[in-house]
């Protein structure tokens, strides 16, 4: 799937900050890192990206279509979230649970829902705690589960936001490895990061926030002249910050 | 100037007492109309709530209708819901009423109420606790929504389902915020030592008193109005 923003406008009211003709695309299959300083608006592009918030103005596009009417559940079957807090998107009382609910409401009979629920927790060696409580993961294994929790869609694009935020190096490695799995799907990953190292070695493709923002500086705001990471993709005039990857 | 928060809360005490004991949509209106005037005096932030709890008042007006529905005939099934909703939005007003204070000004007031202040303490961290309820419930709703759950597609019994479902999370992250906030508590020496000082002491003024004998003679008129009114009937 092709993702695409344009001209997209997003202020936050009583702030201040705001996002002004964001022109962003990344082509399907394509793993790339969203970076920029704190408070550059990595995250609500994410987040206006899955629809976690609706654009002020411009459109976001899936292949093309204005996702504008869409319903977040619309949205959630083709692009997939991983929040800063993998708990927020954890709900039933048991790891298996967890992801056999879903599938029940949709309609998949519980044999069939606990076989493909088993067969992405072994995939992401999650197979041996299907009985824990989801309380008692640790953050890198509730943000395992909560991936799973997203892939059980078969969605078409991830958006991973901080996804090493607390991951000592084992366990950045298992994620490297996770988003490898992802990406040999076929499935788009967006990376919204701040770890430059972890960046360099998974995203085939970095986009500084600060390129993409057209709005002048707020008070507070980070600075676009900031260092980067070194090997950014894009530049200014039309197009700025485009990763398209084919 | 506001009031003096130990009057507010008084007020507040009564108003909700009343709210409660007093059945009838007559006998509630005069305490609705004196916590209205009370709310607005007050300067309280009652638009802002009204505007935040949109989405209540499709359920509240629907409990007036069901409770005028299953309440025998029609007059008696609408004062019924009209007491209802004149009982909420009482419950409402008191609590924006006391909205209007900052936090530490309504612990203060509590600890000068003689309120053990660990248990004022309490009260007041509760309080914070529900815009983050809402908030992490919020999150949590699109959440699920995101994993491909159509809230519009669902059944009643699979939307109420899900609904138990949200209230995990919900509840972890409270849990989990309570957890960090004691152990902040403790390692800022809260509770450390049996005598405490206060920054900012509150001070009864002259209107705080006026305003203190306007609440007293408020509830002494309001209870004698409601013996008259049952000794009438």
């Amino acid at each position: 799937m092709t993702i695409e923003t344009k001209n997209l406008t997003f202020t936050y009211p009583g702030t201040g900050f705001s996002l002004r003709g964001v022109d962003f695309s990344m082509g399907p299959g394509a793993c790339a890192a969203l970076t920029g300083s704190n408070g550059s608006g990595k995250t609500t592009l994410g987040k206006l990206l899955c629809g976690l918030l609706k654009p002020q103005g411009g459109a976001v596009l899936f292949d093309g279509e204005d996702t504008a009417k869409w319903s977040l559940g619309r949205r959630g079957q083709r692009i997939g979230y991983l929040f800063q807090e993998p708990a927020r998107q954890l709900f039933a009382p048991t790891v298996l649970e967890d992801l056999m609910f879903t599938q029940e409401l949709q309609g998949i009979s519980p044999g069939e829902a606990e076989a493909r629920a088993m067969a992405l927790l072994a995939r992401f060696e999650l197979d041996s705690l299907a009985r824990r409580s989801v309380l008692t993961l640790s953050r890198g294994e509730q943000q395992r589960l909560a991936i799973c929790g997203l892939l059980l869609n078969k969605p078409e694009a991830l958006v991973l936001d901080e996804p090493t935020t607390g991951l000592d190096a084992r366990r950045k490695a298992i994620l490297a490895g996770v988003i490898r799995e992802v990406l040999r799907d076929g499935i788009s990953v967006l990376l919204i990061s701040h770890d430059a190292a972890f960046v360099k070695a998974n995203a085939q493709r970095e986009v500084r926030m600060e390129q993409l923002n057209q709005a002048p500086l707020a008070s507070g705001a980070p600075d676009k002249s900031a260092d980067s990471l070194g090997w950014i993709e894009g530049g200014s005039g039309e197009g700025a910050g485009g990763v398209h990857e084919n | 100037m506001k009031t003096d928060p130990r009057v507010t809360l008084l007020f507040v005490l009564l108003l909700s007492t009343a709210g409660v004991v007093l059945r009838g949509a007559l006998e509630l209106a005069p305490v609705l109309l004196s916590a209205m005037i009370a709310a607005l005096w007050g300067k309280a932030p009652v638009g802002r709530v009204l505007r935040r709890l949109a989405g209540l008042w499709i359920t509240l007006v629907s409990v007036t209708a069901l409770q005028a529905l299953f309440s025998g005939d029609i007059r008696t099934g609408l004062l019924t819901g009209a007491a209802v909703l004149e009982r909420l939005v009482i419950l409402m007003l008191g609590g924006t009423m006391l909205a209007a204070y900052p936090g530490h000004a309504l612990v203060q007031a509590m600890i000068q109420l003689r309120l053990p202040y660990q248990l004022a303490y309490m009260v007041s961290v509760g309080l914070r606790f529900v815009p983050q309820f809402s908030e992490s419930f919020k999150d949590s709703l699109t959440a699920m929504q995101l994993r491909g759950v159509d809230f519009r597609r669902l059944k009643m019994k699979a939307r109420l389902r899900v609904y138990t479902y949200l209230l995990m999370p919900t509840i972890a992250a409270g849990v989990q915020r309570a957890q960090k906030l004691a152990m902040a508590m403790e390692l800022r020496g809260f509770g450390a030592h049996e005598q405490r000082g206060s920054y900012a002491p509150l001070h009864m003024k002259s209107k705080d008193w006026l305003a203190l004998a306007g609440v007293i003679a408020w509830a002494a008129g309001l209870s004698a109005i409601e013996v008259l009114w049952r000794i009438a009937i």
